[in-house]
């Protein structure tokens, strides 16, 4: 047999078979799989089954939390390698802060009690914090340099959501607090006054 | 419509979609990706379109008639323009003088009278583009470095020219053993169509011949 030989089953009927209506549905989910792959760009296999979950309505609930949970922990680990003036980088890791915001949004929109939406509020506001703290950190210059107004209003207004959350616990609102407390002394000009 | 037909050109399609989810896959060695998926450009889906035309003008691609003519064209279309997403370096000067050399080479594919002579063709393109893309280009991207001297930032220089050049974005080693995937599941779709079902009135000259 030589190249692109192959046997064909003599005197087959023209129906398509099981199998063969079995062919054409896996290449149908081949092909709506690229382009789900091209449309959500997913970046994590976890990533992948969340979406499903979320997608098929299957504990919503757990699957947005633990999607937010991975993105949190991606963008820790991520700000933590990332130098200061690499700002094109950290957009991109505040934009998946923003997911990750939106993961919890939806967490809470499908809790279904006191303590699931306060689970939900607490990843919220850590969120939020971590981002104003990076955000105060890019808007702040050297003594020297003038600081960035536009980057720490929307510091603040991190702040200010996170602190408008009902139920998150003292402790971390205090703390909020405090940071909100640091950009404002930030944006003001003369600190001192 | 023979069922033969309808099967054989399922299992290409197979195959060749196959070649567009495995080809599509990179692993960035470095940043908070643990994969990306990536479809090709407008340059690789001209070359797909291109070569895809060139090798049915040279009777290398079954085309029945009907529409699974029509699918087998559109799925060895993107599946070839997957093709050269993989093997074309990434964007820059270098792209440039390989895509357009790529072009050329399709109309020495069409210009061959025999298939053999055509896919030899196309294996020569192939195994140039992969030399250039998997070996080339990766040392020089690891041998351009420059450190930055103090006020003097001749490292930054350096990577924005490296960058003109080609703008190379590190992958795992695994990345390579996908990418040899998904051709091979393309030259596994050509092997099956290399000799179409018998008894076929619609199909393109030259094709199902003896070699």
């Amino acid at each position: 047999m030589g190249f692109g030989q192959l046997a064909e089953p003599a005197g087959a009927s023209d129906a398509p078979t099981a199998l063969e209506w079995a062919g054409w549905a896996l290449l149908a989910l081949l092909t709506l799989a690229v382009v789900a792959l091209t449309l959500l760009r997913p970046t994590d296999p976890a990533g992948v089954l969340n979406e499903i979950r979320l997608a098929a309505g299957f504990d919503r609930y757990e699957a947005a939390m633990e999607d937010g949970d991975r993105i949190y922990s991606t963008v820790v680990a991520e700000l933590q390698q990332t130098e200061k003036s690499d700002l094109d980088h950290r957009r991109s890791l505040y934009a998946l802060l923003a997911r990750a915001v939106e993961r919890y949004g939806i967490a809470r929109r499908e809790a279904e009690g006191f303590y699931e939406d306060q689970r939900a509020q607490i990843r919220l506001a850590r969120t939020y914090q971590l981002w104003a703290r990076s955000l105060l950190e890019d808007g702040t210059g050297k003594w020297y340099q003038r600081n960035d107004e536009e980057t720490l209003l929307r510091a603040r207004e991190l702040v200010d959501r996170a602190l408008a959350l009902p139920d998150i616990p003292g402790d971390r609102r205090v703390t909020l607090e405090e940071m909100g407390t640091r950009i404002d002394r930030a944006l003001t000009p003369w600190p001192i006054l | 419509m023979r069922s033969a037909h309808r099967r054989r050109a399922l299992g290409v399609c197979l195959f060749l979609a196959g070649t567009v989810l495995v080809g599509g896959l990179d692993l960035p060695a470095s940043g908070y990706e643990a994969f990306r998926y990536g479809m090709f450009g407008f340059t690789s889906g001209l070359l797909g379109i291109l070569y895809a035309f060139a090798l049915t003008s040279g009777g290398v691609l079954w085309r029945p008639a009907g529409w699974l003519g029509t699918i087998l064209l559109i799925y060895w279309a993107a599946a070839t323009a997957m093709m050269f997403r993989v093997l074309l370096p990434p964007p820059g000067l270098v792209q440039v003088g390989l895509a357009v050399l790529s072009a050329a080479g399709a109309g020495i594919i069409v210009s061959r009278h025999d298939r053999h002579g055509a896919v030899l063709a196309l294996g020569v393109v192939t195994v140039m583009l992969a030399v250039i893309r998997f070996a080339l280009v990766p040392v020089f991207w690891a041998r351009s470095d420059l450190p930055n001297w103090g006020p003097l930032r001749i490292g930054a220089s350096a990577d924005a020219m490296r960058d003109f050049f080609v703008a190379y974005i590190p992958e795992r080693p695994a990345s390579q053993a996908l990418h040899f995937l998904a051709l091979l599941l393309w030259v596994l779709a050509l092997w099956l169509q290399w000799r179409p079902p018998q008894d076929e009135s619609s199909l393109t000259a030259g094709v199902g011949e003896s070699p």
